[in-house]
């Protein structure tokens, strides 16, 4: 699968992200990755966003707003 | 279990190691607030401006001292902004100089704590004093006793001529902490003192299992019973790696609901789990940086029973997750 139609292949860690969706850029270790949002969650005094990373799972990563 | 490691010097104030340093605090000698014998700074406590404006004591001027104006009880500092571990290692060594050896004006004491970066007031500090240091209990006698746990003795930080030094182990009551330090001083005025202070630290990586388990609960394999075979809340058992915890978990406790928490990674992993079924508590107690749903549940009584249990061992900590 191409990545942002750079055609180059994504990175591991990079989920592809598609046309229509919120998307959000996320720190991943040290780098910022765009994903596609799904939902947002509010736990506590955090917030987080939903996404289904590379690795299949369904993800809530904290919200970088 | 990966370390990690650190250290950091505090100092407020410096003075020559071998030369009688020493300020002049007798406010009818000609030298009224002359400081000798300085390597670097001392600090100077004269909170009258009016009789001695701000800039007008001879240390001031000879740029020896640091004035301060105001009468303060605590000096904060931060050593770690944000250990997400569980155990902590500590090495500290202080030093001070004060108004006298024998610590009858002014006394200082020194502390190592840790504050929740979540809550800050969820604050827990090393037993390192024996009592605090309270205005009555500095005076009655000059003591001013830090409390060393390692040799179960107490020592007058004051009266070190060549520095005291903890070695020491704990665990803080929390994960995601800022280490902070502190070093009390009595409010008095016209005196000078200087701190300095040397603190390591290491803290090792431990992931947990977070799955309430009774104690006389069969639970396979040798190991694992060691490790998280039961523990008071259901959150603070210790393990190996994360991968090595889920690989188990999963074989272990396939119909089960149970979470990890990789701190390494600051990663939540749920198993039978969703994020409606983590308290927030455990959010603020973890700090996660994400969550993984590894699996989500077939039948929503296994995750609610994970999450009643979890709540009945921690039913301290207020608010629980509210149920879709």
């Amino acid at each position: 699968m191409s990545g942002k139609g750079t055609g180059k292949p994504d990175s591991p860690g990079s989920p592809s992200t598609s046309p229509g969706k919120k998307k959000v850029k996320v720190r991943k270790g040290k780098k910022w990755v765009e994903v596609d949002v799904d939902g947002e969650v509010k736990k506590g005094r955090f917030k987080y966003v939903k996404f289904v990373d590379d690795d299949g799972l369904d993800t809530y990563w904290i919200s970088p707003e | 279990m990966p370390f990690t490691g650190n250290y950091m010097r505090f100092v407020l104030g410096t003075w020559d190691s071998t030369w009688e340093t020493y300020c002049q605090t007798n406010t009818s000698a000609s030298d009224y607030g002359a400081c000798y014998g300085v390597w670097g700074r001392l600090y100077f406590v004269q909170s009258d401006t009016t009789t001695y404006p701000v800039g007008s004591l001879p240390c001031e001027q000879a740029g020896n001292c640091t004035r301060f104006t105001t009468l303060q009880w605590v000096y904060p500092f931060t050593i770690v902004d944000n250990s997400s571990v569980n155990k902590q290692i500590l090495l500290y060594f202080v030093r001070s100089k004060h108004h006298t050896n024998v610590i009858a004006f002014n006394c200082g004491s020194f502390t190592i704590g840790t504050e929740s970066v979540a809550d800050p007031n969820n604050l827990y500090v090393a037993d390192f004093y024996k009592g605090f240091p309270t205005g009555a209990r500095l005076a009655a006698g000059g003591r001013c006793d830090v409390y060393d746990p390692i040799s179960n003795s107490v020592f007058n930080i004051a009266n070190q001529t060549v520095g005291y030094r903890i070695n020491m182990e704990y665990y803080p009551n929390a994960l995601g902490l800022k280490i902070i330090g502190a070093f009390y001083s009595k409010m008095q005025n016209n005196v000078f003192f200087a701190v300095i202070a040397f603190i390591g630290y290491a803290s090792e990586a431990s992931p947990s299992l977070i799955m309430p388990v009774d104690y006389d609960e069969y639970v396979a394999y040798n190991e694992l019973r060691k490790t998280v075979g039961w523990s008071f809340d259901g959150v603070n058992q210790l393990g190996w790696n994360a991968s090595d915890i889920i690989n188990t978990a999963r074989e272990l406790f396939p119909d089960r609901a149970w979470a990890v928490y990789d701190d390494n990674q600051n990663i939540l992993y749920l198993y039978n789990l969703t994020m409606d079924y983590v308290p927030d508590w455990l959010i603020e107690k973890l700090a996660p940086t994400a969550m993984k749903v590894l699996k989500a549940p077939a039948d929503a009584t296994v995750a609610k029973a994970w999450l009643d249990l979890l709540n009945e061992r921690n039913a301290q900590i207020p608010p629980q997750a509210e149920l879709p």
